[in-house]
């Protein structure tokens, strides 16, 4: 059965600008993004400064570790943690906060989240 | 011989090898005012230059400018149009690719960091380590740290090196501490003793 989409939902990809009237007198820059790879799959969402990353990597390796090594490189304050293994899989998810000064975008995000995961896992495979 | 209607060419394949079989040169009909060969096929060749005529007028209101009305012009200004939007998707995804570089690697960030330790005196919270037993091979552990930049990703490298790996983490960020509960176990299903591993804590902590 196919979901209606609810209005202002966004399509994969899509980059809009919400607007509530009665809190915010200005845009909000939001973004949206999901990358999939053989063994992960990243959803990144940003809000204005507030970045939302939700992963599931389908094999099992220290994916806390690589993650949040990747997130001070791309000077995100972390605020919330969730997530932990489910059978051979493991699934977190991230909220952070971009620093002021500091640009980022969804898509350079989820690819470099998809890179590490799918290196790290590689790199424990070999071991 | 030229004529504007290029009907006549139009030959059915039952003609054709009709002609062929007989190694004749079959006479063509022509009507006289017309100069038109009369075809079976008279009624398709027509539908199919309308559906192209059509076709062509529908990419002629795509394309913004168009030089001249004649097809060949038509097909050569979309082309023309078609690589002039390759190459701008072109530039605005190189474009795009350095905003990403220069905003990760070369723009300077002013990272304002609070002082986490005044706010977390302000509020009463003190740096704490606690563990409790689960089950033989599954610990609970609740740190109270002070909120430092990286200090959640050695906290992680640490507890990987020692071969603690956490099943279910929760991590929670308020007055300037971070407050981390977990689920931890031995790596190889080795056990973890409750006094050992919250030295251990204890330890990774303060070097962190």
């Amino acid at each position: 059965m196919m979901r209606r989409r609810h209005e202002g939902e966004a399509d994969e990809g899509d980059f809009s600008t919400l607007q509530e009237p009665d809190q915010y007198s200005e845009n909000l820059r939001s973004s949206w993004i999901r990358r999939k790879s053989k063994d992960t799959e990243v959803d990144v969402r940003i809000v204005d400064n507030e970045v939302t990353i939700k992963l599931v990597q389908r094999k099992k390796i220290d994916c806390l570790v690589h993650v949040s090594h990747l997130l001070d490189q791309l000077n995100l304050d972390l605020q919330h943690v969730a997530g932990g293994h489910i059978g051979d899989f493991c699934s977190y998810l991230f909220n952070t906060k971009i620093c002021e000064g500091s640009s980022l975008y969804a898509s350079a995000i989820a690819h470099k989240l998809i890179q590490v995961m799918d290196t790290s896992f590689a790199a424990a495979s070999l071991a | 011989m030229e004529y504007e209607d290029e009907d006549w060419l139009c030959v059915t394949m039952d003609e054709f090898s009709l002609a062929t079989e007989n190694g004749c040169n079959r006479k063509r009909n022509f009507d006289d005012d017309t100069k038109e060969y009369k075809s079976k096929n008279l009624e398709t060749e027509r539908r199919r230059r309308e559906k192209l005529s059509s076709r062509l007028l529908m990419l002629r209101s795509i394309v913004p400018i168009i030089t001249n009305m004649n097809k060949a012009m038509i097909v050569e200004d979309a082309i023309t149009y078609i690589e002039k939007l390759q190459d701008k998707v072109q530039s605005l995804s190189q474009e795009l690719h350095q905003m990403e570089a220069t905003s990760e690697e070369t723009a300077e960030t002013k990272i304002v960091e609070i002082d986490a330790a005044e706010d977390m005196k302000n509020w009463g919270i003190q740096e704490e380590v606690i563990v409790e037993e689960i089950n033989e091979n599954k610990l609970w552990v609740k740190i109270i740290v002070e909120k430092k930049r990286g200090r959640f990703s050695r906290l992680m490298e640490a507890l990987n090196n020692f071969g603690i790996e956490l099943i279910d983490t929760n991590l929670t960020t308020t007055k300037g501490a971070f407050l981390i509960t977990s689920f931890i176990k031995g790596k190889n299903g080795e056990r973890l003793e409750i006094h050992q591993t919250k030295n251990l804590l204890q330890d990774i902590i303060n070097d962190i």
